[in-house]
């Protein structure tokens, strides 16, 4: 199956925003951030940085 | 000539032991210049006989030609800068920036996650520059730094995961990166690699990584090494106060943070065409001097010469090395290893992916440079032990590995600067960065390699809808492996340094042999007998690794 | 008499603490701790360290002047991140590894130059479109080629160097019969 690099590139997005917010969730059970309010702050956090460093990423 | 790098890469690899397990009690500067100079001298002797005084006259320039001028200066600019910013306010501005960010829907938790994962976002050709820029408004946020936001543990956790993230973000950076030593090699094969076929493998690793750097430093450094940190904690009540006296900005502040700012995004995204990293920010920081009205002497103040001159006599006794022909010995005895029965060749690339983790030196760029054309050997291009999406994973594997390993390096690495700015002994992260880089980076990037970024181009077939989900499987298999080992190590860590160095030592051996299985399988898929060799080259690369990790840190274990 | 050991090892050990106040300002503000290089080691070795920096910056000094001085200024710029690698079958000539040649520039190296091929460079300027400082690599090339045969017909560079570069095929047209002339003398 070859799927067109549209897809491909969107896929790129969502992975990286998936890793990104579960990084995040991550860090901030490690920085002592333990409240669900704050683990999901940390999450959103991460989703912010993983989507911005695949805008980064070459197409 | 074999034997003389033999010689010199024996006196250098000696050297090295000896100054991490504290027999040489020198500064790392003088060691690596005295190894400079044993090698040259050698060499000389070697030279005589086989060349005459011609051959030996030659020597000084191919050392000199070690010394790679980039991170040096790309350093010295970023302190340059960074400096400008501390005299003329520009980091109150920010704390003051922070603070309101922290009070949006993201909070302090959203906004850290943010800043820790900024280096990888801005991907500098130096991690240094952003590191040298931001640290010591990270370090603001503890007691001593005026926020008095966080508490000493969090601090710790905050640099060391911020310095994970900044020390590897040379990899990625498509101004001058280290990775773009390997796309250019992989450019023979994949047309379009030059454009950046690492940087998405090596962005999703270090972004992994970095959470598990966090844990790492949370369950097991801070255990390990309890007195090693002289950061103050808060004192009873003393949050509150420290909250109340909020730092005043100033519009000078303001103004010279807007032009750091600036200079970050016109390095990243060179919008007025092609230009050095160290001319934007040299260039910003005369104009934070014209306009912020502060002293050259200022800006001076920021330049620390530890790094830059530490980094220098690295180069040099790496040029010492390669002109002596000790990179060359390095290269034959790594590709020896394929020729053993149970390393065959999968083990050897489990091992080799991880050399720079095992030897990590002052700046990436000193090893890649010398081990890359090797690996580019191993494929088609000459013994053929590999195919060329095999050789991309192998790269993918090595880069993140590489470019990470500036961090846990203790003769002058950038992660020095971090140790600095916790107030910790030299040494304290070495166990994190060097996990991370080991056990989560290096297999990550392989998985990433194989079923995403090779199924993007031409080279390779894979099933796109299959390899989704391996990704998906493996990112969560790896992740929870390596965080179920720290927090099981974590249990085990009793206070008795020999003992719990033991269980260390056991909690990177075993996530080194899911690893290497991990590479063994991106590379020959489910065959048995490259996975069981990977699995060997993955413990045994594991072990070398942990064996350098610091016991103990401190001058005195005794004294409270 | 055991305790008084005891009593006068707590106070070496005690000595041996680190006094904040002591310790080398690494950032603003912040201090640096280092096992190898903490001050007491390095009083010990004040005049070494000195000379062994002093050796680190001359150095440096020189892998910055000397390219100057030899009109190859646009050598210093090179980030050695090796993209014009890409180059590959662009290069009319088969050069692999273009950085090289252009740290061989920089520090004057002949040994390395001549080994990667940079006596076979036709300056066509392929690899430059893959540099991402836009060296123009071509005129680099070109000065180190004029640079380089000045060595070799001053007998700066070893015999087996020459040798094996002509064995190799690695002396362009433009030079072989230069290169042969000198060995021929030097035989």
């Amino acid at each position: 199956m070859t799927l067109c690099i549209g897809v491909e590139v969107v896929f790129t997005y969502i992975t990286f925003t998936f890793v990104g917010g579960l990084s995040g969730a991550i860090i901030a059970f490690a920085l002592d951030m333990k409240s669900p309010k704050e683990i999901i702050q940390g999450a959103v956090g991460g989703i912010i940085a993983g989507f911005l460093m695949s805008l980064m990423l070459p197409q | 000539m074999e034997i003389l790098g033999y010689i010199t890469l024996t006196i250098f690899i000696a050297a090295m032991l000896l100054m991490l397990f504290r027999k040489l009690n020198f500064p790392v500067q003088t060691v690596l210049i005295a190894v400079s100079l044993i090698c040259l001298v050698v060499g000389a002797v070697f030279r005589s006989f086989t060349e005459g005084w011609v051959g030996v006259i030659l020597l000084p320039n191919e050392m000199i030609g070690g010394i790679i001028l980039h991170p040096i200066t790309a350093l010295l600019a970023g302190l340059f800068l960074s400096g400008a910013l501390t005299a003329s306010g520009g980091f109150g501005a920010l704390k003051i920036l922070i603070n309101k960010l922290r009070k949006t829907p993201i909070g302090l938790a959203g906004t850290l996650v943010i800043l820790i994962q900024l280096p990888v976002i801005a991907s500098l050709p130096c991690g240094r520059i952003i590191g040298a820029a931001l640290l010591p408004l990270l370090f603001a946020f503890g007691f001593e730094g005026g926020m008095g936001l966080l508490t000493r543990a969090q601090l710790i956790v905050l640099i060391g995961s911020f310095a994970r993230n900044a020390f590897g973000s040379c990899g990625p950076s498509p101004i001058g990166g280290v990775g773009q030593i390997g796309e250019g090699f992989l450019g023979a094969f994949f047309p379009t690699a030059s454009e950046g076929i690492l940087r998405a493998p090596q962005a999703f690793s270090l972004m992994l990584g970095t959470a598990i750097t966090a844990l790492f430093l949370k369950f097991i450094s801070m255990k390990l090494y309890p007195k090693d940190v002289s950061l103050r904690d808060l004192p009873e009540g003393g949050m509150e106060k420290k909250r109340e006296s909020e730092v005043r900005g100033s519009f000078r502040g303001y103004l010279s943070l807007m032009i750091f700012l600036a200079s970050l995004l016109i390095s990243i995204f060179q919008p007025f065409g092609k230009m050095p990293v160290q001319t934007v920010l040299v260039a910003g920081g005369i104009l934070v001097i014209i306009l912020c009205r502060i002293t050259i002497r200022d800006m001076m103040g920021g330049i620390i010469l530890l790094p830059v001159s530490a980094m220098a006599a690295g180069f040099l006794a790496a040029g010492a090395l390669a002109a002596t022909g000790g990179f060359n010995a390095l290269g034959n005895i790594l590709k020896g290893f394929s020729n053993i029965p149970f390393l065959g060749i999968a083990g050897m690339l489990a091992i080799f992916v991880q050399i720079q983790t095992i030897l990590p030196l002052s700046c990436s760029r000193i090893l890649t440079a010398a081990l890359v054309p090797v690996l580019y050997l191993f494929g088609p291009a000459k013994f053929d032990l590999i195919t060329w999406p095999q050789l991309a994973i192998v790269m993918a594997a090595y880069m993140i590995n590489a470019t990470t390993s500036c961090g846990p390096s203790p003769l002058g690495g950038a992660g020095m600067m971090a140790e600095g700015t916790m107030r910790a002994e030299t040494g304290y992260i070495k166990g994190a960065f060097t996990f991370s880089s080991m056990a989560v980076m290096a297999p990550l990037a392989a998985i990433y390699m194989k079923f995403l970024t090779l199924s993007s181009f031409p080279a390779s077939g894979l099933q796109f809808e299959r390899n989704v989900w391996m990704i998906i499987g493996f990112t969560v298999i790896i992740f929870a492996a390596n965080a179920i080992m720290i927090k099981l190590t974590n249990i085990f860590l009793s206070g008795n340094v020999n003992r719990d160095w033991w269980y260390q030592l056991l909690g990177f051996v075993i996530p080194g042999a899911i690893g290497g299985a991990i590479l063994a399988f991106c590379l020959y898929e489910t065959a048995f007998l490259p996975i069981i060799q990977g699995t060997i080259g993955g413990i045994i690369a594991a072990l070398l690794i942990g064996l350098m990790v610091p016991k103990r840190l401190g001058p005195t274990e005794t004294v409270e | 008499m055991a305790d008084q050991d005891k009593d006068q090892k707590d106070k070496t050990e005690k000595k041996r603490q680190r006094d904040d106040s002591a310790q080398p300002v690494v950032l603003p503000g912040i201090h640096r701790y280092q096992f190898f290089s903490n001050l007491k080691d390095r009083a010990l070795t004040k005049n070494l360290n000195r000379l062994m920096m002093f050796g680190i910056i001359t150095t440096l000094g020189v892998d910055i002047i000397k390219p100057l001085f030899r009109g190859l200024t646009q050598t210093i710029y090179c980030y050695e991140c090796r993209a014009c690698y890409a180059t590959q079958d662009n290069c009319p000539v088969g050069i692999p590894f273009q950085a090289e040649l252009v740290v061989a520039s920089r520090v004057s190296d002949y040994r390395r130059f001549i080994n990667n091929g940079g006596l076979k460079c036709v300056r066509c300027g392929n690899c430059t479109s893959f540099c991402v400082q836009y060296i123009e690599l071509q005129e680099v090339f070109g000065q180190m080629q004029t640079i380089t045969m000045d060595a070799i017909r001053k007998g700066k560079v070893p015999k087996g160097v020459l040798v094996r570069a002509m064995e190799e095929g690695l002396v362009g047209r433009d030079f072989i019969a230069d290169v042969a002339d000198v060995l021929g003398k030097r035989t």
